[in-house]
């Protein structure tokens, strides 16, 4: 008989546990969760607000001086307010799909795939504040150059490239390192059950 | 309303404890935590109790939810742990009732089944509580066949703790 069978035959008849009366579980159901779903849940309306913020922040059209620059300012607005709203939407789409009576490879699959909505809005936003701050750069660079001589151009351009890598190189430190100690503490049991459903179906 | 319906489940779960208090025992170490686990699922479960058609039977409906709990949404924290208090007195008095050599094969067993990972806990409980392979399946959201070789490579794994420890 191995170990299994034979907890088996302790199992069944095991009544040793504590009887809790109605009175206690009731006041139990009142109780406020502390589930990772409700955590997960807080901190992307953290992160999603953090976003939208800087839609209304940033102005969609600014006194441009060619229509070139006037195009590609509101263009880039309007694409980016229409991202976050749509990373909003995947979000609260994957959200509503969490069910806690479905299997557990469904469960897990939602959950990992409503936070990794989120860290792909964060991906986003980064990108597109760098990409966004490269783009003021080289027009201030192009107007030194075009109403200012040659050598304070040069020199324009490198106060530009002095201050924007430092800035770039330190944001993406901070938020790779946020995510490395979210991951750790949120989902990385979820991500490490979900591995295991995946290796015995390989 | 909800009056009623809260009548209606805390009675089918006072009836049903034992489910949740096993699930508890695999899954967690000490009093504290069992505690806290048995509390996220009792929270877990009335929450979904609205949605509790009784196309199943409560009990399988019940440790389906549990065993969720356990594996995705129960995030263990040992300082925030504030439960409510229980009777533990008859806890106490019927584990004082086993008799040594028996307490401490089981105490081994139990030791070793924690050293599972979530999912194998969960594999293990469904097989204690004589569930087929078709509803472990179904429950975990696997392929029968591979329950069934996990389970196996499950007896093999706890069989060597169990000679590691010296026990049984």
């Amino acid at each position: 008989m191995d170990g299994l069978d034979l907890l088996k035959q302790h199992w069944n008849r095991n009544d040793s546990f504590p009887k809790l009366n109605k009175m206690e579980l009731q006041q139990m159901i009142h109780r406020r969760s502390s589930s990772i779903i409700k955590w997960i849940f807080v901190i992307s309306i953290l992160e999603l607000s953090v976003g939208v913020g800087l839609a209304f922040l940033l102005p969609i059209e600014e006194k441009q001086t060619s229509s070139f620059e006037q195009y590609t300012s509101l263009l880039l607005g309007i694409i980016f307010r229409a991202t976050i709203f749509f990373f909003i939407y995947i979000f609260f789409k994957h959200y509503r799909k969490i069910r806690n009576n479905t299997n557990t490879r469904t469960l897990l699959e939602t959950i990992l795939k409503t936070r990794q909505a989120v860290d792909h809005y964060i991906k986003f936003n980064i990108y597109f504040v760098i990409a966004y701050t490269v783009w003021s750069g080289l027009q201030h660079i192009v107007k030194v150059f075009n109403h200012k001589s040659i050598g304070e151009g040069i020199l324009v351009t490198l106060l530009v490239i002095i201050v924007s890598i430092p800035i770039i190189l330190i944001t993406t430190y901070l938020m790779k390192h946020y995510y490395r100690i979210l991951y750790r503490r949120l989902i990385h049991k979820l991500h490490d059950n979900y591995e295991e459903l995946i290796r015995m179906e390989g | 309303m909800t009056e009623k319906l809260e009548h209606c489940f805390v009675s089918l779960l006072e009836e049903h404890q034992n489910i949740l208090h096993k699930i508890c025992a695999l899954y967690t170490e000490d009093h504290e935590t069992h505690k806290d686990l048995f509390q996220e699922m009792t929270i877990q479960l009335w929450q979904s109790f609205p949605k509790f058609k009784g196309d199943s039977k409560f009990s399988t409906w019940a440790y389906r939810v549990c065993l969720n709990t356990a594996i995705s949404l129960y995030r263990h924290n040992k300082k925030n742990i504030v439960t409510v208090e229980w009777d533990t007195s008859l806890y106490q008095l019927r584990q004082e009732e086993y008799n040594p050599e028996h307490e401490e094969r089981l105490r081994v067993l139990y030791a070793s089944v924690r050293q599972l990972n979530d999912i194998e806990k969960a594999l293990v409980y469904m097989y204690l509580e004589n569930k087929d392979y078709e509803e472990i399946a179904i429950t975990l959201g696997i392929s029968e066949g591979n329950a069934r070789v996990r389970m196996n490579r499950i007896k093999t794994k706890l069989k060597n703790i169990l000679n590691r420890q010296g026990g049984l």
